[in-house]
């Protein structure tokens, strides 16, 4: 009995021994999933805003703004053929096919308010010009979303225009000087909302041919790109601008 | 720091990526699809048959995929955009067959997993049935308006010469083949010449430049397409034989309308091409829903002189 007491004795010392250990374990196991959680949240706040951030760079409406490409070097890598035929001569841009519709297209499709401006030169009686606000280009005549704004020769206007894979003319202006094949005429498309400014001037020349025009409609983002009709054609001196609004 | 702790940190920042990146892969919510491929696209009957096929896709809550070869023999380029649309899940397809022929099997394609196809312009290059049908213009009514109006403003003993005609448009053959017949019932004229075509409006003018320069006591032209209509303009110009030679055209290019007050042709059939592309997105839309793809259809087709064009007040 005595031995039995004695060791009921001890078992308790050891039980009241054990609960502080036990209660200090447990203390510590909550504490460590507590470390867990709080690390967990840490990790997955930290990551998120992070992630938004990358994501917001990317898809920001200035990335890569301003853009140039004066085509001093052959490389042309950025830029994405859709039909035509396309190389770097000289510092230009020249698609000798005379394919109805061929684009190249270049920049961010998160691109919104902004003047994009180049030298262009016709190689036949087609039209030729700049797109921009461009997004799901394809091989084909009208086969893109965005504004296209350019030179015609079968009427000699400056023709402009949304293409949502059909054509949609908006306008064509009788230029106040000829289309000359060959020749280096400079177009500036200004894009703000759908309000479009357009400007034509043969180089060496000071007559102008200005639209301004309030679309209905238009696609609100995109690429920019080099198109033409119908008729081969030489594009340098592309650029592309953040345009500053009042908005 | 324990495994575990490390686990709970990759956890967290896997969570924390994909909450942030979420938004960019939710699928979007898109209509089901009906591709139309013609022979090519940006023409004036293209656009107008565009413009009926868009109307009835919405009408039905579908949308329309639209694209076509920049030029209208470029078969591979038209095959290639069939593959495309059968690869993304077209629901049904109308087409006009850039040569026939060369596309039997492709169309097969479709037909055999049962996706219905309209043949548009011509009749289909196979057996209508009960996954394939067509629209197309009444080619003998453009033939006898054609003939008739020749008939109208020719004298008697004219030479008739007939261009444009392209074994890859078969349309081109059969409106030739009717308008001698229909001018073979009358001996006042003659046919002379059929010339072949091309869909090069440059490589047009020079076929029509040979008749021309064959035949210098030609009365009238019937050019059985638009290119060959272009080229013929072209060649009758560049001969200054604008006020000897009759060109009646079939069509509308480009700049028809206004050739036709500047007097460069007679005049032009025209089908209502977008009562076409309307009436082939309908049928096809029909058979999705469960409907029956209805026999071969015919459009309409009428004459534009400048007389028409005037009292209509056309466009």
């Amino acid at each position: 009995m005595k031995g039995t007491t004695g060791s009921t004795e001890a078992g308790a010392n050891i039980a009241t021994q054990q609960r502080p250990r036990e209660n200090s374990q447990q203390k510590s196991a909550i504490s460590r999933i507590g470390w867990d959680v709080l690390l967990f949240i840490l990790a997955a706040t930290g990551c998120f805003f992070l992630s938004t951030g990358v994501v917001h760079v990317l898809d920001s409406p200035d990335r890569g703004l301003p853009y140039r490409d004066h085509f001093v070097s052959g490389d042309n890598a950025e830029w994405s053929a859709y039909g035509g035929n396309w190389r770097v001569q000289s510092g230009a841009m020249v698609n000798e096919s005379n394919e109805r519709g061929a684009k190249l297209v270049t920049g961010s499709a998160y691109w919104q308010d902004y003047t994009i401006q180049a030298d262009v030169a016709l190689r036949s009686l087609g039209d030729a010009g700049l797109i921009a606000r461009v997004s799901d280009p394809e091989q084909g005549v009208d086969a893109y979303s965005g504004i296209y704004a350019g030179l015609r020769v079968r009427d000699e206007a400056l023709v402009l225009g949304v293409a949502d894979h059909d054509w949609q003319e908006a306008v064509a202006k009788p230029l106040s000087f000829q289309i000359v094949p060959n020749s280096w005429y400079h177009i500036r498309v200004q894009l703000e909302g759908c309000k479009v400014n357009v400007l034509v001037n043969r180089e060496g020349f000071t007559e102008l041919t200005k639209l301004d025009l309030a679309l209905d409609s238009c696609p609100v983002r995109g690429k920019i790109g080099l198109r033409s009709y119908d008729s081969g054609g030489m594009w340098r001196n592309v650029e592309v601008t953040k345009l500053v609004t009042s908005r | 720091m324990s495994s575990r702790s490390w686990i709970s940190l990759v956890l967290g920042a896997i969570s924390g990526l994909a909450l942030a990146v979420f938004p960019a892969f939710q699928p979007r919510s898109r209509l089901p699809e009906i591709a139309f491929i013609p022979r090519t696209s940006g023409t004036l009957p293209t656009e107008a048959m565009h413009r009926g096929a868009n109307r009835a896709a919405r009408e039905a809550g579908f949308r329309l995929y639209w694209n076509a070869p920049t030029r209208e023999d470029d078969v591979d380029r038209q095959m290639r955009l069939m593959s495309k649309a059968l690869h993304d899940g077209a629901r049904g397809l109308i087409m006009a067959p850039t040569n026939g022929s060369a596309l039997i099997s492709k169309i097969n394609e479709f037909v055999t997993r049962q996706i219905p196809v309209v043949v548009v312009q011509v009749d289909t290059p196979i057996p209508a049935g009960p996954f394939i049908t067509s629209v197309a213009p009444d080619q003998s009514e453009v033939s006898r308006l054609a003939a008739e109006r020749m008939l109208g403003v020719l004298d008697s003993g004219a030479a008739v010469a007939i261009v444009g005609l392209d074994r890859a448009a078969p349309e081109t053959l059969q409106r030739a083949r009717d308008f001698v017949k229909e001018i073979s019932r009358q001996t006042a004229v003659k046919i002379v010449a059929q010339q072949h075509g091309t869909s090069f409006v440059a490589e047009a003018e020079q076929n029509v430049g040979e008749v021309l320069d064959r035949f210098p006591h030609l009365g009238a032209l019937f050019a059985v397409s638009a290119t060959a209509t272009e080229g013929a303009i072209l060649a009758i110009q560049r001969r200054g034989l604008g006020n000897r030679i009759v060109l009646v055209g079939c069509d509308d290019y480009l700049s028809s309308l206004s050739d036709l007050r500047a007097r460069k042709l007679d005049s032009v059939v025209i089908p209502d091409n977008e009562q076409m592309g309307y009436l082939a997105a309908k049928s096809l839309l029909d058979e999705i829903h469960g409907r029956t793809l209805p026999r071969p259809q015919r459009i309409g087709v009428r004459l534009v002189t400048r007389d028409s064009l005037e009292a209509q007040g056309t466009r």
